[in-house]
């Protein structure tokens, strides 16, 4: 029978289709699978760091100034890596050549004075009394403990030595090294030792960036679509326009970063490096996508809501504004959030306009030097030290995971604002 | 001729009532052919087969209303064809009367047969026989064909109709003067005369009717 | 009776096409005027000429004589917004913004600045649902969303709506096409309360429901007008053949 044979074919040509369709869903979600696993495998270490615990005895009497804050002038010129390095060596009794002194020191970071003067001046009522502060380990130690240090190499290639390593090794059982939870990653920006650096600097930039695209693209975009789908005369100049908007969205993102290069620091002269410049450099890029999105949506809106608002005597922004647009918002916020999100993820054009320089301080205004979490990645993994090479994949965990709440927030924004019409 | 409905249904209702009334109409015309030559000859056997057919008549009168209420209620029909289905039921009364009348006639037979029919009256009622039936095929002709002209025809022949009933009337009168002792006789022809004027009359109003399927125009309203 | 609408000449291009061909005709004031003929006779772009809807289509030309109260509307001094206020329209299907019922019918008050404090506007709003005989039906719902009514109590929110500006004249574009034969009856009721305090042209595919409804019917036929007058007449005896021939439903 003939039919029975079409039938089956049918039905045969459709299961493979269906399988080609799960294997390719498959195959997509290994690829990501390897990727997570791979970034997560490398990154999820740098959650920790190796601190040390001291007992550490300043007097105040020298540092505290009539109102009983610290002064800052003294606090200058106190010398707290001595303080640091000899409440250490309170450890190691048995060390006493110089050498020797000079091999133990670098077991602790070198910010570590820093970092104590920073925790006295918090906490002004730890003067005068033997109190226990963290203070982090260096790098290498840091490595060596979570396993990433290569013994196998002769110890003159090596940037810890054996006696480094026993007393290391003796510190770990003692309880005198411990690995924490790595709150410096959380809460400070760059810095030229891993153990202190964070990525706090470069979160902050990238959303003070965001906000400046966010806030200059989708207004221009929006009131650029409302034009050139109710107020423009067809005909070739918009066509003209049309062409080129579509083929902007294409551009490599790179010739923007030209384009913020020459316009706004050569020829306005503004300062490089600041969220501002960054911000509309990525605006430019992004006003585009957000155009074809919008326009798209605007589109999707049946013409009998317009017809009736116009039909009710509203101007053709009203009806635009109070009507067409609303509902197309679900449409729009989702252009703007995919082009935000792509924006977030955005190096080249960044680079341009010098958003690698190496800032130490968090990012206060939009007109303060700072850099973007993508550009901070990029640097990170560059460097030689091995403890910069996990934290930089444990920032790229952290952005992948920021990318995913980008698009949850557009998901649950959409469904919020979709009506039934 | 009109044109054809979009929807060929209608056309065939429009039809199915025409033929029903054009078939009423035959058949009363061949009731009036019948009652005519049954009072002629004196034939009593004649009237229980017309009031038979009368019967049908009747029940034809009441298909074409019901068609008619059908159409009104299942097609609505404006204008020309609302017109049709709305005349098409006063037709058929007429037609109905005109068949009572045929019915009437067949029963006045009975009387005669008891009576010396009058000659000279008898050819006049005979022609005015003849009259009415040639006024009935007229008007349904004029039915058929939609003409309003072949219309205006049938009341000119009314006119005839009516000056053979008075003639007869006026002879009767002079007869029944000189004979008073055959005054049933006369009253009888007088009322068959009369019968057939009211014949003429109804065939009269299906013309009005048939004028006002045409062009909306009532005449009797006018006039 | 006077004529609230008075045309003339009027022709009607959609880029070279013809659309509506040397048309002349009156519209007279609270009246219910229905324009009746076959798909593409022009009805609905005479229609929408009306109160310069045509103005939102790219490449429609509209010449000849169109006036209001005698007043020329597609004069450059006249601003289709404030005609669009006083010719108000409502459309084939029903098209209720998707907010809340007290908001659809608010909106036009709003913009036109009808109404001077949110009391004010609460009452026109409920003097409109009132008016669209939607009221009982509403009352204690105002704030649910207008798209979860029926098809036909959507449509009244239209009209209301429609209402609520306080216009002159209301322009129906086959109002009933989309709704149940209950709902048309609802909305046919309404309309010959509503002729008492408006001028109402209605275009309908529906000759039993022009001839239900209007006063005065005009027949459409390739873009000219074939026939205007009283509509008991049309529908019983019409002059032309070509009108008799559409209301009969023959071949023309």
């Amino acid at each position: 029978m003939n039919k029975d044979k079409r039938l089956k074919k049918r039905h045969a040509r459709e299961k493979r289709l269906k399988f080609y369709g799960v294997a390719s869903i498959c195959i997509a979600i290994m690829m990501l699978i390897t990727l997570l696993s791979s970034i997560t495998f490398n990154g999820y270490t740098a959650m920790q760091q190796a601190y040390i615990p001291l007992k550490i005895q300043v007097s105040g009497e020298k540092l505290l100034n009539s109102s009983g804050a610290v002064d800052a002038q003294k606090a200058l010129l106190f010398n707290w890596d001595s303080k640091v390095k000899k409440a250490f060596r309170e450890n190691f009794p048995e060390v006493s050549s110089r050498s020797d002194k000079k091999e133990l020191n670098r077991l602790i970071s070198s910010n570590s004075g820093y970092d104590v003067k920073q925790f006295f001046i918090k906490n002004v009522e730890a003067f005068n009394s033997e109190t226990l502060i963290f203070i982090t380990a260096s790098d290498d130690v840091d490595q060596y403990l979570k396993g990433r240090f290569n013994t196998d190499i002769p110890e003159e290639d090596r940037r810890l030595t054996d006696k480094q390593l026993k007393w290391i090794d003796g510190m770990h059982s003692e309880g005198l090294v411990k690995l924490k939870f790595n709150k410096n990653f959380f809460t400070s920006a760059d810095s030229r030792e891993p153990e202190s650096s964070g990525i706090l600097g470069a979160v902050v930039g990238s959303a003070l960036t965001m906000f400046v695209t966010v806030l200059l693209s989708l207004p221009l975009a929006v009131m650029a679509s409302i034009y050139l789908e109710y107020f423009a005369k067809p005909g070739k100049l918009t066509d003209f326009i049309e062409v080129n908007i579509n083929n902007l969205a294409a551009v490599p993102s790179i010739v923007f970063g030209l384009l913020g290069l020459s316009l706004f620091l050569s020829f306005f002269g503004l300062p490089r490096s600041i969220p501002l410049v960054g911000g509309m450099v990525l605006a430019l890029m992004t006003i585009p996508t957000v155009i074809i999105a919008t326009r798209a949506s605007i589109r999707a809106v049946p013409p009998s809501i317009k017809d009736a608002a116009l039909g009710l005597g509203a101007s053709k922004m009203q009806a635009a504004l109070h009507h067409v647009v609303p509902l197309a918002m679900p449409g729009i916020l989702t252009g703007t959030i995919i082009g935000t999100a792509q924006a977030l993820g955005e190096t080249a054009p960044l680079l341009m306009i010098g958003m690698v320089a190496f800032i130490i301080d968090v990012p206060t205004s939009f007109t303060s030097p700072s850099t973007v979490l993508p550009v901070q990645i990029f640097m990170w993994a560059d460097s030689a030290e091995r403890a910069f090479y996990e934290r930089s994949s444990l920032a790229i965990m952290f952005l992948v995971a920021f990318l995913i709440l980008i698009n949850l927030t557009a998901i649950i924004l959409r469904r919020k604002f979709e009506k039934k019409w | 001729m009109e044109k054809e409905h979009i929807v060929g249904a209608f056309d065939a209702d429009l039809d199915r009532i025409e033929n029903e009334i054009l078939a009423m109409g035959k058949l009363v015309r061949k009731q009036i052919r019948a009652a005519t030559n049954a009072l002629i000859e004196v034939n009593l056997e004649e009237v229980d087969s017309l009031i038979a057919t009368d019967r049908e008549i009747n029940g034809m009168n009441k298909r074409i209303n019901t068609l008619a209420e059908q159409m009104i209620a299942m097609r609505q029909p404006m204008a020309l064809d609302l017109r049709l289905a709305l005349m098409a039921t006063s037709i058929a009364t007429e037609l109905e009367r005109l068949g009572d009348h045929a019915k009437s006639t067949a029963k006045r037979i009975r009387k005669f047969s008891d009576v010396a029919p009058e000659k000279k009256i008898m050819v006049l009622i005979e022609t005015m026989s003849e009259l009415v039936m040639s006024m009935l095929t007229d008007a349904l002709k004029a039915y058929k064909k939609k003409d309003i002209d072949k219309a205006a025809e049938v009341r000119v022949k009314d006119a005839d109709v009516d000056d053979i009933n008075d003639k007869i009337y006026k002879v009767a009168i002079k007869e029944i003067k000189k004979n008073p002792e055959d005054i049933e006789t006369f009253i009888q022809l007088i009322l068959l005369a009369r019968n057939f004027e009211r014949a003429g009359d109804h065939i009269v109003n299906i013309a009005r009717q048939v004028h006002q399927i045409v062009t909306g125009e009532d005449l009797k309203a006018s006039s | 009776m006077r004529n609230k609408f008075e045309t003339e000449n009027v022709v009607v291009y959609y880029g070279t096409k013809i659309a509506i061909d040397d048309i002349s005709l009156n519209i007279e004031s609270n009246n219910i005027t229905s324009l009746i003929g076959p798909s593409g006779c022009g009805k609905s772009t005479f229609l929408r000429c009306l109160n310069r809807m045509n103005d939102t289509i790219d490449g429609c030309a509209v010449s000849g004589k169109l006036l209001l109260d005698n007043e020329d509307i597609y004069s450059d001094n006249l601003d289709p917004v404030d005609l669009r206020a006083k010719v108000g329209m409502v459309f084939q299907k029903p098209n209720p913004f998707p907010k809340s019922i007290f908001e659809n019918i608010a909106y036009g008050p709003k913009i036109h600045g009808l109404a001077k404090s949110k009391a004010e506007l609460n009452d026109i709003v409920l003097e409109s649902l009132e008016r669209a005989g939607l009221i009982d039906e509403v009352r204690d719902r105002l704030d649910d969303s207008a798209t979860g009514l029926s098809g036909g109590q959507q449509q009244r929110i239209c009209i209301a709506r429609a209402i609520a500006v306080n216009p002159e004249v209301i322009l129906m574009d086959e109002p009933c096409s989309a709704l149940d034969p209950i709902a048309t009856a609802v909305i046919e009721e309404l309309l010959d309360q509503l002729s008492k305090d408006f001028t109402i042209v209605i275009v309908t595919h529906s000759m039993a429901q022009a001839a239900r409804v209007s006063n005065k019917t005009a027949f459409f036929h390739l873009g000219k007008l074939v026939e205007f007058g009283e509509t008991q007449k049309i529908f019983t005896n019409p002059e032309e053949e070509r009108t008799q021939n559409y209301i009969t439903g023959r071949i023309g």
